[in-house]
Order: C-alpha cells, then structure tokens, then sequence
C-alpha cells in the first residue's frame, strides 16, 4: 500500500485552506432542524419532568450506551464498539444505512438560514492545534449541567460557548491520545479556568484524571477521583474514572 | 456502590435508568448544537444544494440519533458524523435522479456549485472549490473533503468510511489530480 500523496499546488492549497473554516447554522435553522429530529424519533416523556427532547428511547437502552453517548462528547476513555457506515456498501449494521432511504421525504423545518454566527472551531483538525492559539471563550456557559439536562428548552450554554469547550476538550483528548499528557492537563486547565461550571465539566475532570494517571501523579489522581465521585456520584464517566485509578 | 439485596437493586434502578436518559438526551442535544452546523456544511460541500441543506441535516441526525450506540468513543466524532452525510448525500441524489428520470425533466441535480465562467470574475474561492469539486464522484469526493478540507488523518478517514486505507489513499490521491485539473479548468474558462 502506498501511503504517498504529491503535495497539491500551492494556490489550490491556499483555495481549500480559505474554505476550511465552518459557518455555523443560526439559532433559529438549529431550532428547527433539532425540532423536526425530535418529532421523528419521537421521544417518550422523560420521568420526573422536562418535556420531549432528543436522546432518550429504546434505542439508548443500557449502559454501555450512556457511556458511549458520554464519551461520544468529549472524552474518548470507554471503549465503544465501532461500526463504521460505509459508502456505497451494504453492511447491515453500518450507521447511516438502517434508516430507510428517506432522505429526500424528510419532514424538517426548513426555515431560511442565515449565515452569521461562527464556526465551533472544533473537530479532528483540533488535535494538532496548541492550547495557545485557541481563542478565548466569548461567554463562558453559566447553566449548570444538571439544570441543562432537565430543562433543554431553558437557557442553555451558546453554540459557540459549547463549542469551544468542546473545542479545549478535544485538544485535551488529541494530546492524551499522543501520549502528551501534560499538554492535555493544560487544556484541561485552562478549560477549568474559562468554563468553571460549563456543560462539560464531567467530562474535563474524567480527562484531568487520565492525564494525570498518565504522568505518574497517581496520588492527584486518585484525590481527584474521589472527589469527581463526590460531584458525579451517578456519572456516566464514574466507571472510566474508577478503572483509571485502578479502583474499579 | 449500591451491591445491597436485590429489593433496594430494584428501587435504585429506575432511578439510575433516569439518570442515564437525562445524559444522554442532554449529550445529544450538546452533540447536535456542537456539530449541526459542520454537518451541514458538509452537505454543501458533498454538493447538495442549500434549499435541501436543513433537511438533510436533520434526516441525518435522526439517523445518528439511531445509531449513536455503534460509535466508537475513542475515534473523534466528526468523521464519524461525516459519513452519514455522505450517505444521506449520495441517498438523495440517486432519489432526485430516479425522479427526474419519472416524470422526464431534464434539470440536473440542484448543485451548490456555480458555472465556471463566472468564478472568478468576483475571486469567489468558495465557488471555485464547489466545481472543482463537482468534478469528483462521491467517493473520492467524501474522501478528499474530509482530508483536504476537515484535515483528517487518512487512517481516521478509512475507519469512518469503513474503507481499507489503501483504498482511501489511491481515492485521495486521484481526487487531488482531478481536483486540481477542475481548477485549473475553470480558471482558464474564467479566463477565456
């Protein structure tokens, strides 16, 4: 197999580098697109309160699910199954192939979007970003995460806010994941500092705790473990956290 | 932490079970707000046209809704998601192809691409990449977006088109020489 790829011309380079950065949808395109998902997957009422939203059903039954789900978002510790959707194939279980072909009778809202708000700025590409250059937060998300998950027609943390959490969080996992834990903890660190009560502060404190078992500070770890348990004691993270520290 | 007997097991449950929905309907929703608008970029960028963009957008994550079980948590999430715009991409194209064949009009797919002659005359780049792009077929075309543009490592590519990485390599390395004809192509046309 060759791996080799001829370097691309460098004004064809500079004209895909100008298209690189995504517009984001506006609030009131992402309204009504979250809406049409939620009236076709048609989630039950949620127990104990909060109104139809998306993320519930049979289809999120179980455990191992939740967890994925978790660490779908940001972190990157559970090991899930993956089954990659494939192009043009007919693998029974690829994602993106089980639902009937109805892409063009799909019933979304189909306000005019606008084109203003800014990119999320996060993705793969984010791995190979420093800390550093990373913007600062424009407004750091105040809902607290619980109060999130019960209210989602409440206020909640900006797309853009969420964003760039998600964003600091990737860098962290990227870093992690090329075993440069201390350029990981930075993040987290600096995620702690911009977002203390953000969406996604399970999340960064199951991160700080790989990155610190990482780096041979076992004892942090552990303390922060048994705090992270303290704050989260239902967490869909608790599992990863506890078999980090070796107390499964 | 609750290995009591199994009586309290049963009342802890449904509590655990509600803990877990809320999460995970909250994740989603986080992963929506995170991702929608890459998603729909992706759509412009796959050639669909910006009057069927929401559409899709949301056929696909009623479809990621579904299958939010089968990703793998270790991988990052926008390739991932990608493929399921190429799919729903390709979907809609073949559905408005068999249409047209149906009832005989002679319009070609709606495109986000523009006519060439008219690229440059304002320096639009964003135009000039949708036809170099339109000059892809869709699996080199997935394959080089995701590379060129979202600058995704080609091992990461393949896992998400479920692809051999050789596979991905020879697409990506075609679509790059066909991509860069089209450029070359249409700024001549411009030029002309």
């Amino acid at each position: 197999m060759s791996t080799e790829i001829e370097p691309l011309d460098a004004d064809v380079l500079a004209l895909l580098r100008a298209e690189r950065p995504i517009v984001d949808l506006d609030a009131s395109a992402k309204a009504g697109i979250l809406a049409a998902v939620e009236a076709r997957v048609a989630l039950p009422p949620m127990p104990g309160g909060g109104g139809g939203g998306a993320g519930g059903g049979a289809a999120f039954a179980g455990a191992r699910v939740a967890a994925a789900l978790a660490v779908t978002f940001a972190v990157g510790i559970v090991t899930g199954v993956a089954v990659a959707p494939r192009l043009g194939g007919s693998t029974k279980s690829a994602p993106g192939a089980s639902a009937s072909a109805s892409a063009a009778s799909a019933t979304a809202a189909s306000a005019p979007r606008g084109e203003g708000s800014a990119s999320s700025g996060s993705g793969p590409a984010l791995d190979a970003v420093p800390v550093g250059a990373l913007p600062a937060a424009a407004a750091p998300a105040s809902a607290p995460r619980a109060a999130k998950a019960e209210a989602p027609e409440g206020p909640a943390p900006s797309a853009r806010g969420l964003g760039a959490e998600r964003g600091l969080l990737d860098v962290a996992r990227g870093a992690l994941a090329r075993g440069e834990a201390a350029e990981a903890l930075t993040a987290v660190d600096r995620h702690a500092r911009e977002y203390p009560d953000g969406a996604l502060v399970e999340e960064r404190e199951a991160l700080a705790i790989k990155s610190l078992v990482a780096l041979g500070r076992r004892d942090e770890a552990r303390a922060r473990a048994q705090r992270f348990e303290q704050r989260f004691p239902n967490g869909l993270l608790l599992r990863t956290v506890k078999g980090a520290v070796g107390d499964p | 932490m609750d290995g009591g007997p199994s009586h309290q097991a049963a009342e802890v449950e449904p509590v655990r079970e509600e803990a877990h929905r809320r999460a995970e309907r909250s994740l989603f929703r986080s992963i929506f707000d995170a991702n929608a608008g890459y998603v729909a970029a992706s759509l412009g960028r796959l050639g669909i046209a910006a009057g069927d963009r929401d559409d899709l957008v949301s056929e696909i994550f009623v479809r990621v809704h579904k299958e939010l079980a089968t990703y793998d948590a270790d991988r990052p999430i926008r390739p991932w998601l990608f493929a399921f715009a190429a799919r729903v991409a390709s979907e809609h194209r073949r559905l408005a192809r068999h249409r047209r064949e149906v009832i005989g009009e002679v319009a070609d797919v709606p495109s986000a691409a523009p006519a060439a002659d008219r690229l440059l005359e304002d320096g639009d780049a964003k135009r000039l990449v949708n036809v170099a792009l339109e000059a892809l077929d869709e699996d080199k075309r997935a394959v080089f977006v995701l590379h060129d543009l979202d600058e995704t490592p080609v091992p990461e590519i393949a896992r998400a088109l479920g692809i051999a990485e050789g596979t991905a390599y020879s697409r990506l390395r075609a679509a790059r020489a066909e991509f860069t004809a089209a450029v070359r192509r249409a700024q001549l046309g411009a030029r002309a």
